[in-house]
């Protein structure tokens, strides 16, 4: 604990006393101010001015009533380090949380996919499907035969007059476009929500593929919950969109997936 | 400088429930805004008021003291402890209005009941219930900190009396004055935050 001073060291914080009442009336004015400013609507400045009232308080009250201006420096900056800690504390902090995203969100879907499908729904954005004229198109160049690979992208493709034959259609894009792979890893075999379609074509023929994406809920594979691919297809509304040679595509695609 | 290195950890540790306070307040800002008219301003500006002034006689009793005057340092020594008996005070009716509402913090959020204008009911909203706990914790703690405040002046006070400092040596009213001011300060910056933005 501290010693008795027995002499007068060089640094006696007097505050004068004159000082310290001037600064209780700056320190009350100030609280009168925050109080008037809170019941003025400004906006997103309301925090802000609270919050510069409130660090010119306690500016006041550390400067003077704690007398840190007459007091030795180390002191100043011992509270100075202090201070630039809790400024370091709420700002990485602040990183992380104001930029998380929607955590939440723990549906079978990317939010990517979500939102497309949205799009999709709306007409904002094309599903490739092949019986649309040109008329329901934007302004694309029209690209004869197969869609480019990544096409989930671009929505909008050439006008195709008649359904392409099916070994044209990328099946590749086509998964991606309806989503499949959102749920359905098609080139590893990681589980993602529903099982690896990696090698699919070794454990099911092309009529029981056909049969898993038609009917879902007639064969569950085990572990995998009843109900999810049926609901996310309607939903999405892929048994209006998808023609029958887009559907032969994938089918035969997934009938050829033999893992390595 | 060793108290000013214990006053930047009560600073860091009040900052863990700022910053708690900012998430949740950037995460739903619309929920603490509301949440907090159910927080009476005036008891809030008062307990504002009588801190400053408790803060400014703890600075007027180390004023007296280095000029030898052992009647001004008892006296406002005292004048504080008043001040903070009454923050103690207004904050123990705040707190029973608030359990009487069903305004508790945690599970047990319940709000209910009309009042001052307000329908309690209406705020039990999705987060409401996290901006009580905070203003419960924060200013629980910072209670706290009061009354350990209150102790630590009554024994100066005692010491005072049987003229323990002088000019010369005066370093533990110091002392206890710098914990006050900052429990002060730490003040300045709930009133505003929880009370009216």
């Amino acid at each position: 604990m501290a010693h008795a001073h027995t002499t007068h060291h060089g640094h006696i914080h007097h505050v004068p006393k004159a000082t310290l009442f001037k600064v209780f009336a700056a320190l009350v004015f100030l609280t009168l101010l925050t109080v008037a400013a809170s019941r003025v609507h400004l906006g997103p400045l309301n925090v802000p001015v609270a919050i510069g009232i409130a660090v010119i308080k306690a500016s006041l009250v550390v400067t003077f009533f704690m007398a840190l201006k007459y007091d030795n420096k180390v002191n100043a900056l011992v509270m100075m380090i202090g201070v630039i800690f809790v400024g370091v504390f709420l700002t990485f902090t602040l990183f992380d949380t104001a930029f998380r995203g929607d955590l939440s969100n723990v549906g079978a879907m990317t939010i990517a996919d979500e939102q497309r499908m949205a799009a999709i729904a709306t007409g904002e954005i094309e599903a490739p499907t092949g019986g649309h004229e040109a008329g329901a198109e934007t302004g694309e160049p029209a690209t004869p035969g197969g869609h480019e690979a990544g096409a989930a992208a671009a929505m909008t493709e050439g006008a195709h007059t008649e359904a392409a034959p099916a070994d044209t259609l990328d099946a590749v894009a086509l998964l991606q476009t309806y989503m499949c792979t959102s749920c359905h890893a098609v080139d590893n075999p990681n589980v993602m929500v529903g099982p690896s379609l990696f090698d699919v074509g070794s454990r099911l023929t092309a009529e029981e593929i056909r049969q898993s994406i038609l009917e879902p809920d007639a064969v569950i594979a085990e572990n995998f919950p009843p109900g999810v691919m049926g609901a996310t297809l309607k939903a999405s509304g892929f048994y209006d969109k998808v023609t029958p040679e887009e559907l032969d595509a994938m089918v035969n695609y997934l009938a050829e997936r033999k893992g390595e | 400088m060793g108290m000013w290195l214990f006053l930047i950890t009560e600073i860091l540790l009040f900052s863990g429930m700022f910053v708690a306070y900012t998430v949740y307040r950037v995460w739903h800002p619309e929920v603490f805004d509301m949440s907090a008219e159910l927080l009476d301003w005036r008891l809030g500006g008062l307990n504002t008021l009588v801190l400053l002034a408790s803060s400014l006689t703890v600075a007027l009793s180390i004023h007296y003291i280095q000029n030898d005057n052992r009647k001004g340092l008892l006296i406002n020594l005292i004048i504080t402890l008043v001040c903070a008996g009454i923050f103690m005070t207004v904050k123990y009716f705040e707190y029973t209005g608030k359990f009487a509402h069903g305004v508790f913090p945690g599970a047990n959020f319940a709000p209910h009941g009309v009042a001052n204008g307000h329908d309690y009911a209406a705020f039990n909203v999705p987060y409401a219930a996290q901006f009580f706990s905070i203003y419960f914790v924060m200013t629980g703690i910072h209670g706290v900190h009061v009354l350990v405040g209150m102790g630590v002046f009554t024994w100066i006070v005692v010491r005072a009396r049987k003229g323990h400092f002088s000019s010369e040596y005066y370093t533990p009213v110091e002392l206890t004055g710098l914990y006050w001011h900052l429990v002060d300060i730490i003040w300045i910056f709930l009133f505003p935050l929880l009370y009216l933005i």
